[in-house]
């Protein structure tokens, strides 16, 4: 009786995580004409590469038109490669600022630090549109609309304030005896956050960092504003416009699957950690 | 090695206190904040006190005249907000509840359990759009999974409309469990195995039937952390917005026009930020108000 309603519960979360993913996937392997059969087949009959390729910027002969298609119209490969150069940018950043920041915050709690910590918290609350706009004036006025630079200072806003709140909840639980040793060994706060907190704490570091890292990568509002339609255009945004060539379905289902290549490795990489290390989200945190 | 370092050693060679050394670390994390949070709040807070019209290149102060206009003379403020509270509803409670569920059965032991997990992670990583595009492919009338299985199973001859007024709500919601579930299930997951296994025994040998055991074993346990993913959720829908623009756009019609899109469409679509700027200062007093109410239902009712 439990096994049997175990083994029903494990299906329901296979066939849950598993579906959308597969559908996407089944509509990228097939050929324009075969997505548009009625009813849509479940497996791809002449299963094929066509449409990554092309997305790719390749021009790829179709068997079934005898024809060699161009390249898709939308800089799919670009984008990828924009977004990765922002998330790297962004994750460098924030991890050079939220380390100190959060370490502070962590060890030092005093009277002064507390409204600090509301404002990270409270950050995580806001409607992104509620400062896009503001952030979108700035960026008109230092000329940060359509550049690398500029999309990745706005992410900044909202990486920020929750990596430092993470970091924050990781160095309160982080054991102070290593430290004072090294204190007593005579090295100045700073060598002893230098040579002895920040490698033993290199792991959480490095997972912060690559959390901000896919924030970053997975933002879609502040990027369609501050990057569509300019060279700088990220791969959520392009995303997005394509869905203006609705007629090729099987297209956008591959250039979808090529942008989930990175979260997945990510999630690979987090599977290990996220019991461990609580990653989760700053309201978490605070009401633990 | 960090510029940070280098800018303590600018600093004069005396003693630091604590504090001073904490704030020191502090700074650059101040100074952006204050940039790139803080301004553009007050910014954003002066824009709504005005009617600042790009279309019509109109920027004047107003006062509260666009709270007092959105409250009592938009048309679409009721329906706005009677979205978004079914919408919180509906997709917060599906979340924990998925979540609770997914936890307890990733917590016991059965054959292919890692990979399991690993599949049951992959959402949290999936960003809000390509959710919502997963989503688009899924529910399509003609290449969608859904409407051709009615077909399949001769249920109807040619594919249905899935997405319509009354079920886009529900699929929205849906669809942020979707994205959320993962991130409460590994955290009640991570709480489930704190709990000691002598407690279980006890129980057993007590003769507790199974859903007794979890009564009065495994739930006191996750009381604090249930409301904890509610509170997470409930603030997540609020704001939810690329989810909405990426799925239906606030349609068909305006069935999913919830304050969050209704917002971003005022001030993206119909260039009127300061309107714009009035729908999401009401919602940002939504979240906060939300966020205190849980506060002290979490620490001072000692849930």
């Amino acid at each position: 009786m439990k096994r049997a309603l175990l083994t029903i519960g494990v299906i329901f979360i296979v066939l849950w995580s598993i579906t959308p993913i597969y559908w996407a996937l089944n509509l990228s392997l097939m050929y324009h004409f075969e997505v548009y059969s009625v009813p849509a087949h479940l497996f791809p009959e002449h299963p094929t590469l066509y449409n990554y390729l092309r997305s790719l910027g390749f021009s790829v002969f179709n068997p079934f038109t005898n024809r060699v298609d161009p390249p898709v119209g939308y800089p799919v490969k670009e984008a990828l490669i924009n977004s990765l150069i922002v998330a790297s940018i962004v994750s460098l950043i924030t991890i050079a600022i939220a380390t100190p920041a959060g370490y502070a915050l962590g060890r030092y709690r005093t009277k002064h630090t507390g409204l600090l910590t509301t404002l990270l918290l409270g950050s995580r609350t806001l409607p992104p549109v509620s400062i896009l706009i503001p952030l979108y004036v700035i960026g008109l006025r230092y000329r940060l609309i359509g550049t690398i630079y500029g999309i990745s200072v706005m992410h900044l806003a909202l990486v920020l304030p929750l990596i430092t709140w993470i970091l924050m909840g990781f160095f309160s639980t982080f054991p102070s005896e290593i430290e004072k040793a090294a204190r007593i060994d005579g090295a100045t706060r700073l060598q002893a956050i230098i040579h002895v907190v920040i490698p033993t704490a290199l792991p959480a570091i490095a997972s912060a960092g690559l959390l901000s890292f896919l924030f970053s990568y997975n933002e879609y509002l502040f990027s369609w504003v501050f990057t569509s339609g300019t060279p700088a255009q990220t791969i959520q945004p392009t995303l997005a416009s394509m869905w203006f060539m609705i007629g090729e379905i099987n297209i956008m289902a591959a250039s979808t699957i090529l942008s989930l290549i990175v979260p997945i490795m990510i999630s690979l990489y987090f599977q290990k950690y996220i019991i461990q290390v609580r990653l989760v989200d700053p309201y978490a945190i605070a009401f633990e | 090695m960090d510029w940070w370092l280098v800018l303590a050693q600018l600093l004069p060679k005396r003693k630091l206190t604590d504090e001073q050394f904490a704030i020191i670390l502090v700074i650059p994390l101040i100074l952006a904040l204050l940039a790139l949070n803080i301004y553009p709040m007050v910014y954003s807070f002066w824009l709504s006190l005005t009617n600042t019209d790009i279309s019509r290149g109109i920027s004047k102060f107003i006062g509260f005249i666009n709270y007092y206009n959105l409250m009592f003379k938009d048309p679409y403020f009721k329906h706005s907000l009677r979205v978004s509270l079914q919408f919180t509803l509906e997709a917060s409670l599906l979340a924990v509840a998925l979540s609770l569920a997914f936890a307890l059965i990733l917590n016991e032991s059965f054959k292919g359990r890692r990979v399991i997990r690993t599949m049951a992670i992959l959402p949290w990583a999936f960003s809000t759009y390509a959710v919502a595009s997963l989503a688009r492919y899924l529910f399509a009338r003609s290449y969608g999974l859904f409407s051709s299985l009615y077909v399949y199973l001769g249920l109807s001859d040619t594919p249905i409309e899935i997405v319509t007024t009354e079920s886009a709500i529900h699929i929205l919601a849906l669809l942020f469990a979707w994205n959320y579930v993962p991130l409460g299930a590994f955290f009640l997951l991570a709480q489930l195995q704190i709990i000691p296994l002598d407690l279980y025994n006890q129980a057993r040998i007590d003769g507790a039937s199974a859903i007794r055991r979890f009564r009065v074993v495994t739930l006191p346990f996750l009381r604090r952390p249930i409301a904890i993913i509610l509170l997470l959720f409930t603030v997540f829908s609020v704001v939810e917005t690329t989810l909405i623009i990426g799925f239906t756009g606030g349609g068909p019609g305006r069935a999913t026009q919830a304050l969050t899109y209704w917002a971003y469409a005022k001030t993206f679509m119909d260039y009127e930020y300061g309107y714009g700027a009035a729908i999401s200062w009401f919602l940002i007093l939504i979240a906060m108000a939300l966020g205190v109410l849980y506060y002290y239902v979490l620490n001072k009712l000692k849930l």
